[in-house]
């Protein structure tokens, strides 16, 4: 690995759709980062193996590119949206996640599938199944498998690589979920996914490499709240 | 927009560790409608545990 070009500093970046921004914390101290990053109804972001963030918006559908530590958009959009209807557009961006070639997989809540764009920004296809719709959320396994959430089918979708079918991670319905609308690889390479109504209230469940539900991590009180999405607090290395 | 904006709610984002366990809130206000997060670089473990995820929570929704 080259030298760091973090200088001791991690960002936290969270998207905020109503002040259509992108905020900045001290991921050591929570302390807030100024400025925010403005952007027009913000969805998903992500952050690239060089450490640039990548940021969605619904209006219009595009994603941009920003520089981690000023927060400063580098170039113009990174995804443009063509209004061709010649499939390079993303209608409904949501969770994104780069792949380990450096393609960009963004869940597609209008379109009901997952669209890949290579590391210029060119559409290069999507992911779709007839089990998926209304994805949410997607995270790439150590391993370089894509995971999709699932929430209309209550379930979660894998596609080998990231260019395989997509097919259910689930062998039956396991560790009761309901309504998932998040997921995260934890440092322990197992899956974790948020599931935002249960008969018990909102709760974390975890996921072996396999598929197996491994237990219900965390819950939360009924009612308390209907949606978060989870992170792992490893995001791998940067150059 | 300033750094923190606290709009008409705000959000919380929440640590636990691999056991499940809540380790507090590393972000107590912030944002009014949070609805994704990523990192640059590779996130501090707090102490020797090992932080398992960050769940950021609308506080707004929380009180409904």
């Amino acid at each position: 690995m080259g030298s760091s070009v973090w200088a001791g500093t991690t960002t936290l970046f969270v998207s905020d759709g109503v002040d259509d921004a992108v905020h900045r914390f001290d991921a050591t101290t929570g302390a807030a980062i100024s400025p925010n990053v403005s952007l027009l109804s913000v969805t998903g972001v992500a952050t690239a193996s060089n450490g640039d963030v990548y940021a969605a918006s619904s209006n219009p559908s595009q994603v941009y590119r920003y520089n981690s530590m000023t927060g400063a958009q580098i170039g113009g959009p990174f995804v443009t949206f063509n209004g061709q209807n010649d499939g390079h557009d993303v209608q409904g961006p949501e969770g994104m996640a780069f792949a380990p070639n450096g393609n960009l997989y963004i869940a597609d809540v209008t379109e009901s599938n997952v669209h890949i764009y290579d590391t210029a920004g060119n559409s290069v296809g999507a992911l779709t199944s007839p089990e998926l719709s209304q994805p949410m959320d997607v995270a790439f396994s150590a391993a370089g498998d894509l995971y999709v959430v699932n929430p209309a089918m209550a379930d979660v979708l894998v596609s080998v690589g990231g260019t395989q079918p997509l097919a259910e991670f689930f062998g039956t319905q396991t560790g009761g979920l309901v309504n998932p609308s998040a997921l995260t690889f934890g440092p322990d390479g197992k899956l974790y996914v948020l599931d935002s109504s249960t008969d018990g209230g909102p709760a974390i469940r975890r996921y072996t490499a396999g598929g197996a539900y491994d237990g219900t991590v965390v819950s939360y009180a009924a009612s308390s709240f209907s949606r978060t999405i989870l992170r792992s607090g490893r995001m791998g290395s940067c150059t | 927009m300033s750094g923190v904006d606290l709009g008409f709610g705000t959000g919380q984002v929440l640590r636990y560790l691999a056991n499940g366990t809540a380790d507090g809130a590393l972000v107590s206000s912030g944002p009014s409608y949070p609805t994704f997060m990523t990192f640059s670089g590779t996130v501090p473990e707090p102490g020797t545990a090992t932080l398992l995820v960050m769940a950021v929570i609308p506080l707004w929704w929380r009180r409904r």
